[in-house]
């Protein structure tokens, strides 16, 4: 029941903001904020300089109906915050599994934003899942700390690229039973 | 047929199959494989080559070490990347130099975003895949025919980000279809 509301409304609220659905109209500030080199060398896959177009490609994939992976912009307009505080969103897998991934402007951080999502993203669990996983940069330890605060237990060392930095980053490995 | 530098990539047949049982029989090679059973007999293993072979190959290519068979590399339909390497070949960056021509022949052809997988304790094969730039799409418990379930890590590889590593790598210009 629960779920379906959800689904039906889209949003996830928290305290101080709340989960929704990705607008058109977050195509600037998504540039804005990614743009960020702080920003990008934190994720995989956002390149830097952040190319022309590519804030307007993700809001495109993130309304697109069909797709495996939920995205949510943590809006703080409830609370007189800023319309887009950062980024969630969760990639399902099989057998009920997904992969949970996020980040916030600069401009917000050290204020418990990204814990407060993902903590209403585990408490909501959206998408009915069992196991939910995420990876963490070693050399960003508050992002692991955002996940150990929701409940995640470190899982092991690997290894990925960052685009934006051009280079192999050493990361951590967490998972969430729920 | 694929030649590189160091190996020949050739369609797999079914006089492979003492080679491939007997590597199916080493565990530093089967650990990282979910689908072999453990304890295994050559005797059986030996009859599942055979069956492999004759019925299960598929797109699956036998690596050649200087007229030795010491590996698999295979891309199938879905495309979905998967390669192992003896381990008396390991340590040499043969596997790389194997999966990496595969990867150029599936992207020279036109071929869609490739998946692929690792066990998340699997640093060797991790390392391999981040080389051709694949992204972490997620990660999945899975279970295996040895019973208990695993970590793997699954990720992707899209056309745009091959083509950014492929520039950024030395030697893959020596990799030659015939």
């Amino acid at each position: 029941m629960m779920l379906e509301v959800l689904k039906a409304e889209g949003q996830i609220p928290t305290t101080r903001f709340v989960l929704r659905p990705v607008r058109k109209s977050d195509a600037g500030l998504f540039a804005m904020y990614a743009g960020d080199r702080r920003v990008a060398e934190a994720t995989q896959g956002i390149p830097h300089p952040l190319p022309p177009g590519a804030a307007e490609a993700f809001v495109t994939r993130a309304m697109a109906t069909g797709h495996d992976e939920d995205i949510w912009v943590m809006d703080g307009t409830p609370s007189g915050l800023a319309e887009v505080l950062g980024v969630a969103s969760l990639k399902a897998m099989d057998r009920g599994q997904s992969e949970v991934a996020f980040w916030v402007a600069p401009a917000f951080w050290n204020i418990g934003i990204a814990s407060e999502a993902v903590q209403a993203l585990v408490a909501a669990n959206p998408q009915d899942n069992k196991t939910m996983f995420a990876e963490a940069f070693q050399d960003n330890p508050r992002s692991a700390r955002v996940l150990t605060n929701a409940g995640f237990q470190y899982l092991g060392d690997a290894e990925s690229f960052s685009v934006a930095r051009n280079a192999r980053v050493q990361t951590w490995t967490y998972i969430r039973k729920l | 047929m694929i030649q590189t530098k160091r190996l020949t990539l050739r369609p797999v047949s079914t006089a492979d199959a003492p080679a491939l049982a007997t590597a199916m029989c080493d565990w530093q090679v089967v650990r990282w494989l979910t689908a072999i059973p453990w304890p295994y007999t050559f005797e059986r293993s030996l009859a599942d080559s055979h069956w492999f072979l004759e019925k299960q190959a598929g797109p699956a290519l036998a690596v050649m070490v200087q007229g030795q068979f010491a590996g698999v590399v295979q891309i199938d339909d879905s495309p979905t990347l998967g390669f192992w390497l003896d381990s008396r070949f390991h340590g040499q960056g043969l596997m790389t130099e194997a999966v990496m021509a595969s990867v150029a022949a599936h992207f020279r052809e036109g071929g869609a975003t490739l998946a692929s997988s690792h066990h998340l304790e699997n640093t060797a094969s991790a390392r391999v895949l981040i080389k051709l730039g694949f992204r972490t799409t997620g990660h999945e418990l899975e279970p295996t025919v040895r019973g208990g379930a695993v970590v793997m890590r699954r990720m992707a590889l899209t056309a745009a980000d091959w083509q950014a590593s492929a520039t950024a790598q030395d030697g893959w210009a020596d990799v030659n279809k015939i």
